[in-house]
């Protein structure tokens, strides 16, 4: 029972190895590695797209920190 | 990636654009104007490679790892808990005498203090004093028995009554002292907090152990009177 | 959109998955029952594993306090603390944010979510019985696997469904890349079940003899933390980072090499849990020469959150997601740069047994992974609901209340056990156990202290999370693309 135990984890062991050596060629093979700097802006479309800011406090919208920062502090606190 | 999908230029416009203007002017010029507009965002952000200060570390630092690994394996035996394992094989220092006031020090603070306290002072009324008492600084064959099986029962020390419990500290208690302890802490409670006698010998120990042989339970005062 | 696939092809390996691209806010909304559930669960949890904390701190230097009640003994409340943060509101939190992130990478809708609220249900009632058994005194004396044995199937089972479902979500992909939050909570979804199962069935249900089961414990405990945790905490600011600035990530070549160096190395690490037991010193080495490699990942992703966002700062300071997700990053380089050092066996000899230790799991656990959780449901919230956050107040006291009470915590546990480390090695002076204790007792009250900061924290994140889910959507803020282009926020001033 004990070595059937030690066998079934080992084996388990052993799968999981051989999924991370597979998911490294598969990523290899599909050209996951590939042309790295453009897939770093696979996170944006024309929905949300790159150069705009998509976070700000409630309320805040019209000092919004895309503007320079002298320009912010110039104007009035709303 | 190819062009056509990259979303900056669709692709079905610029083509025919760029077929219209060919028409009117080189098309070898246009194909490359086409070419080089296509490839734009590429050779600007092109591929950019770990920075070599950072090689140089990640290097330094599985460099080291390795060397690690060699040094504190204790030549990967299964049996080796000891980091310094393999490296004192060839000098064959001889092992260093243990001073048995360091040993029993750390024993004395480790078993006894909780009772008898760091100071050896005891608690009034109910753990008795080790500094200045006479059990201590008497004879060693008596106070060898009471660590070895314990006691219990009415006892006096200096000058006062005390009834409780001292457990047992021998090899077959379930402090499991070996001679060597026994000796040290002795040692120990015998020349500290201003107390002056000969060290205890784990030989003398020893002898005592074998003279006693295994017993029930803990000693009484009555008991240990004729080893005064 | 077009109809869902079937299950069976869904699972079906040969199933080519012809799919439209969704839009962004149709994929919110699919996740939107989802996220709400296991994001709602999780806040619920952590109030609860709040009170048992402030209980159990308090208890640390007033041990006279509630000690009647067994029920409410430290051994027993200080486990159900571990437990219901652990598994109630880490784990939820990061299964809320992982489908969401999960759906919007893979520019899929979610299919077939019934499923999930099911597991999702099952999880948390899991959770509740398993806390419950603990109080009751039916723990496990495993450390990070207290629930009682009669809990842990259910957990097991529906964390199992949670799993396969996110990877199918990513099989649903709309094809072109992987992007490296993907990478990160795929691994993460396929370790968490084999941790637990491997953990559950060699210290539970057949367990093993001896040492075995310390290892066993440790390689479990710690990779919850690295190969959980982490990875969703590290998948989340890839994501948001970039996300809410509005420009890559600085080197998406460098994350890459994180990702495999993490898979690589995290799983050894475990072992410096154990240094100076009695098992094998090679064992203890690898696990020593691991958790120093562990810098190389680190630095990986240090130098591309920080990196990133360099020069943004005023950005960061205007987002509440960032808030959070920025402290957050700075504190995963933080903790796991000092996690390194503490694996040597110099430093090691001082910090193992003492607050040190507990100061640095909250690093961790807290200062890296919970920031970084309230950082993504901040963003999450306003596009599931389709509504603004209602108060900047709330938020600030939220973030000020827990950026500052956490990082008094991790600093007073930090110098209060070094100094008892210092102290129990201190083999010249023997200062005895009670000297010790007494010398620990204004750090733990500091503790206690950083305890009820972070509590107000809490209440004002809950009160906001509520607030949210019952306020009325205004006219202005109906548009699903609200939050994308506000008129007077682009970035394109010359
Ligand atoms: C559980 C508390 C306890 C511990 C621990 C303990 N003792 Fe005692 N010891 C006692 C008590 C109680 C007596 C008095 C016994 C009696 O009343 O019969 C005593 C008596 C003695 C005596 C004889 C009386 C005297 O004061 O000289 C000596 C010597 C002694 N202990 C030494 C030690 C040493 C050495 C250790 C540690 C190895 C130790 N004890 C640990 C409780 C303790």
């Amino acid at each position: 029972m004990e070595w059937f135990a030690y066998g079934l984890l080992a084996l388990i062991g052993l799968l999981m190895s051989a999924s991370a050596v597979y998911a490294f060629f598969w990523a290899q093979k599909t050209g996951e590695f590939r042309d790295l700097d453009q897939q770093a802006r696979s996170i944006f479309d024309e929905t949300e797209p790159e150069g705009v800011v998509t976070d700000r406090f409630p309320g805040r919208a019209t000092r919004a920190s895309a503007r320079p920062q002298h320009a912010a502090a110039a104007s009035k606190h709303s | 990636m190819s062009a056509p999908s990259t979303p900056s230029h669709p692709a079905g416009k610029a083509s025919t654009h760029q077929l219209e203007q060919a028409a009117a002017s080189d098309a070898s010029i246009t194909a490359i104007h086409q070419t080089l507009l296509r490839e734009k965002p590429e050779p600007t952000e092109g591929f950019s490679p770990i920075p070599i200060f950072l090689l140089f570390v990640f290097s330094a630092l599985i460099f080291v790892g390795g060397v690690y690994i060699a040094h504190y394996a204790g030549d990967f035996e299964p049996m080796a808990f000891d980091p310094s394992r393999g490296k004192q094989v060839a000098s064959a220092e001889p092992a260093k005498p243990v001073d048995p006031m360091v040993l029993g020090g750390r024993l004395f603070n480790q078993n006894c203090a909780a009772c008898h306290q760091v100071t050896g002072q005891g608690v009034p009324g109910s753990f008795p004093p080790l500094a200045g008492s006479e059990w201590v600084m008497g004879s060693e064959e008596r106070l060898v028995r009471i660590l070895l099986h314990g006691l219990s029962g009415p006892i006096e020390v200096e000058g006062k009554t005390y009834n409780g419990a001292m457990p047992a500290f021998g090899p077959k208690s379930g402090y499991r002292f070996n001679e060597q302890k026994i000796a040290a802490v002795l040692t120990y409670v015998r020349n500290s907090w201003g107390n002056t006698a000969p060290a205890v010998t784990p030989e003398k120990v020893k002898e005592i152990m074998a003279a006693v042989g295994d017993r029930p339970g803990p000693w009484t005062a009555a008991e240990l009177d004729p080893f005064k | 959109m077009s109809s869902a696939p079937s299950l069976a092809a869904a699972i079906d390996p040969r199933t080519k998955m012809p799919q439209e691209r969704a839009e962004l806010h149709q994929i919110d909304e699919s996740t939107r029952v989802l996220a709400l559930i296991f994001l709602g669960t999780s806040a619920v949890w952590l109030l609860v594993g709040t009170i048992f904390a402030l209980i159990a701190s308090w208890k640390l230097h007033n041990p006279e306090f509630l000690s009647t009640q067994e029920w409410l003994t430290f051994g027993r409340v200080r486990t159900a603390h571990l437990n219901t943060v652990i598994y109630g509101w880490a784990t939820n939190a990061g299964i809320g944010v992982s489908f969401w992130l999960m759906a919007r990478l893979s520019r899929t809708l979610l299919r077939h979510a019934g499923i999930l609220y099911v597991s999702g249900a099952a999880w948390n009632l899991a959770v509740i019985v398993g806390t419950f058994g603990i109080l009751r005194g039916d723990g496990q004396p495993v450390e990070w696997l207290e629930f009682p044995r009669y809990v842990t199937p259910l957990l097991f089972v529906s964390y199992a469904l949670i799993g396969v479902w996110g990877i199918i979500t990513f099989r649903f992909r709309r094809g072109e890349h992987t992007y490296v939050s993907q990478w990160y909570l795929l691994a993460a979804l396929f370790w968490f079940p084999w941790l637990y199962s491997i953990a559950q069935i060699m210290l539970v249900f057949a367990p093993t003899v001896g040492v075995i089961q310390a290892l066993t414990n440790w390689w479990f405990a710690h990779n919850v933390l690295g190969l959980w945790f982490t990875p969703i905490g590290i998948a989340a600011s890839y994501y948001f980072i970039p996300k809410v600035l509005g420009k890559p990530i600085h080197s998406y070549h460098l994350s890459v090499v994180g990702f495999w160096a993490l898979a690589f190395f995290y799983n050894w690490a475990g072992v410096h849990h154990l240094i100076g037991g009695p098992i094998p010193v090679w064992v203890q080495s690898a696990g020593i020469v691991a958790s120093l490699m562990m810098v190389i990942p680190v630095i990986v992703t240090a130098i591309n959150h920080h990196l990133t966002v360099i020069g943004s700062f005023q950005q960061v300071w205007n987002s509440p997601t960032l808030r959070f997700i920025v402290f957050g990053a700075m504190n995963y380089t933080l903790a796991s740069l000092l996690g390194s050092a503490m694996a040597l066996r110099s430093v090691n000899s001082v910090t193992h047994f003492t607050h040190f230790t507990v100061g640095h799991a909250h690093h961790g656990m807290y200062s890296f992974f919970t920031m970084v959780m309230f950082g993504s449901i901040y963003y999450m919230l306003p596009r599931l609901l389709r509504k603004e956050w209602p108060s900047a107040f709330l938020i600030n006291v939220h973030f000020w209340g827990t950026a500052a009470g956490i990082t008094l915590y991790v600093v007073a546990l930090s110098i209060g056990g070094w100094i008892q480390g210092m102290q129990m090695n201190d083999v010249k002076n023997y200062p005895d156990f009670l000297q010790i204790m007494v010398a620990t007792k204004p750090w733990l009250f500091a503790r206690t202290i950083a305890g009820l900061m972070i509590a107000v924290g809490h209440i004002a994140f809950v009160v906001s999370f509520v607030w949210i889910l019952i306020k009325k959507r205004t006219v202005e803020e109906t548009s699903p693309t609200l939050f994308n282009t506000p008129p007077t926020l682009s970035l394109k001033t010359s």
